[in-house]
């Protein structure tokens, strides 16, 4: 491959994709009808391009399952740690129990239900408490 | 079968059936393209996700003039380089390479063509990034050098670049390889 091989290749490059203007184009064809050893570099980039587009569309995997949305095992220790509490002083000092709903007995449910203020009754047995202490 | 912009427009309006129709439709060539960036189906099935992922909530953003396709390969090209800078990836993907043993000398011309798809999907996982998102966008999916120069955001006469060399690059290592 001479020096004007080397230095013509980007334009032939150029030339094989339709990129080049008529004036440049005419000076890679006349290189070309002259020059096997370039004429054989334009095949073999055309082999490249071919092998390219011959790579085989693949059959995307089955959609994943969606994943199980996980337990909200922190939030219900958090609950489980609250309302334990509650529920032994509640005995101790021998308060009325209503049998709690299981939707009252959600995190979110306890939550709110700690988020409240204050009502009468709950007033009543941080008064007992005060006492007690 | 409603076309890309009819579905497109159903699902701007809330039809998310629409846009389960354009990724059945286009969930083959999102998968390809990736696994031919990645060399790795199981990085090339996260990518697909990321890929219809960001179509959805992009959407709005869509321009109707440009194909729907083009729009979503680019997409997918982004999200693959994005990949790709988990090198772990290519580490994994070349050890596996170099692991893999050879065919059986059985039904030899259906295996010499595999063998020769996966020595260009293996030589082209050793070109450099943006060289190899090129040639795929351009070569592959018959992408426009304007529509790749927007989808990697380079120049037009960059992309050029990266079209030569990496098309030289591959042309060279094909000749080493296969005499």
């Amino acid at each position: 491959m001479s020096n004007d091989c080397k230095r013509l290749e980007p334009a032939l490059h150029d030339w094989l994709e339709g990129w080049l203007d008529a004036p440049a184009r005419a000076a890679v064809e006349a290189h070309l009808r002259r020059c096997p050893a370039c004429r054989a570099k334009l095949e073999a980039w055309q082999a490249v391009g071919r092998a390219l587009r011959a790579l085989p569309q693949l059959p995307a995997p089955a959609a994943r399952l969606p994943e199980p949305a996980p337990e909200p095992r922190g939030a219900l220790r958090l609950a489980l740690a609250l309302c334990l509490p509650t529920a032994l002083l509640m005995v101790a000092f021998r308060a009325p129990i209503d049998a709690p709903s299981v939707d009252a007995l959600k995190p979110s449910a306890v939550v709110q239900t700690l988020t409240r203020p204050f009502t009468a009754p709950a007033q009543t047995l941080w008064n007992r408490l005060q006492e007690v202490i | 079968m409603p076309d890309d912009a009819t579905l497109v427009e159903r699902c701007l309006q809330g039809d998310t059936g629409a846009f389960d129709a354009l990724v059945a439709r286009y969930r083959d060539r999102v998968f390809s393209l990736a696994f031919r960036m990645l060399g790795e189906a199981s990085a090339a099935e996260d990518a697909m996700q990321e890929a219809f992922l960001r179509a959805y909530t992009r959407l709005p953003l869509y321009d109707p003039a440009q194909p729907f396709a083009t729009w979503l390969l680019c997409l997918t090209a982004r999200v693959c380089l994005n990949a790709r800078r988990d090198r772990a990836t290519e580490q994994r993907y070349l050890e596996q390479a170099a692991k893999a043993a050879p065919p059986a000398p059985t039904l030899e011309e259906r295996l010499y063509e595999r063998e020769q798809r996966r020595t260009v999907q293996r030589l082209l996982m050793r070109l450099p990034e943006p060289q190899r998102a090129a040639m795929l966008l351009h070569y592959y999916e018959e992408l426009s050098v304007a529509e790749v120069a927007r989808a990697l955001n380079a120049p037009e006469g960059t992309v050029k670049t990266w079209l030569y060399r990496g098309r030289e690059t591959l042309r060279r290592w094909l000749e080493e390889e296969l005499g």
